[in-house]
């Protein structure tokens, strides 16, 4: 293809793009618009949190029957020290008060 | 006080992004609509994820360079979506499509379609490469937008237009 002859078809791609977007004309209203888009981030975010729990309670549904006792003693043993600490943690933080 | 004027700020950063982009970012969704979306429907989208990734929004490059990112992930991912039968799009209602007082004409028409149809033909990457050029981005900016070197994209382009022009030329004439 002659290079005169490729720099014009260029040319009008480049036109045939540019116009491409005339046939619609995009208006904002910003003053719902920010409102409206809040609105659906925080749907969305509920949805993912719904899912995620339902995710987590068939999981939890499969694992549960596989705990054994001596896992449940050592959980229960960690969140009693777990427990312990906080409370004097507080404990600490209202003495310095 | 000092929260309520940043998100001011942030708002009417927000709004010149996408007032100034808008054209750009309907161009691009056009190109990627295939039915059952509608560009409308990808803009909307690409609105809503612009809202989205607003707050991770770091300066390090420009806000134009960082909505066309966003406009082509949209599309790109839309086109993975829709061949797996899940299309659901965001609807905003404070957004108005109306037609131009001038539609364009029949002949105009065939010639985007036919440009169109050239553009689809190309992989991803060459895809998102062409459609930033005709947009008139310098290599530069394309590279930041594509991830790559300035000189990859110079490389790469000289071969892309290459197929585009033969794809085209003849249903031009």
């Amino acid at each position: 293809m002659a290079r005169q002859e490729q720099s014009e078809t260029w040319q009008e791609i480049k036109e045939i793009w540019g116009n491409s977007s005339r046939g619609e004309k995009i208006n904002f209203q910003f003053s719902t618009l920010i409102q409206e888009l809040k609105d659906h981030s925080s749907q969305w975010e509920k949805e993912s949190i719904k899912s995620d729990v339902a995710k987590i309670k068939s999981s939890w549904e499969q694992y549960k029957g596989n705990v054994s006792q001596w896992e449940k003693d050592s959980v229960t043993k960690d969140l009693s020290k777990i427990s312990q600490l906080f409370k004097r943690f507080l404990k600490k933080l209202k003495r310095n008060k | 006080m000092k929260n309520l004027e940043q998100q001011n700020i942030s708002d009417s950063t927000f709004e010149q992004a996408l007032e100034g982009n808008k054209e750009h970012i309907y161009r691009i969704c056009r190109v990627y609509a295939v039915a059952p979306l509608e560009p409308q429907d990808l803009f909307q989208e690409v609105v809503y994820q612009v809202w989205k990734s607003f707050s991770t929004f770091k300066g390090n490059s420009g806000i134009d360079t960082w909505v066309y990112r966003i406009a082509l992930n949209v599309c790109q991912r839309s086109k993975l979506k829709n061949e797996k039968g899940s299309e659901k799009t965001v609807r905003l209602t404070s957004l108005e499509f109306v037609p131009a007082d001038q539609p364009p004409d029949k002949s105009d028409q065939a010639k985007y379609q036919a440009l169109q149809d050239c553009i689809v033909t190309l992989n991803q990457s060459d895809q998102s490469m062409i459609v930033l050029l005709l947009e008139g981005l310098p290599y530069k900016q394309i590279a930041e937008i594509i991830d790559a070197t300035d000189n990859h994209v110079a490389v790469k382009m000289k071969r892309i237009r290459k197929l585009l022009l033969n794809c085209i030329t003849p249903k031009l004439k």
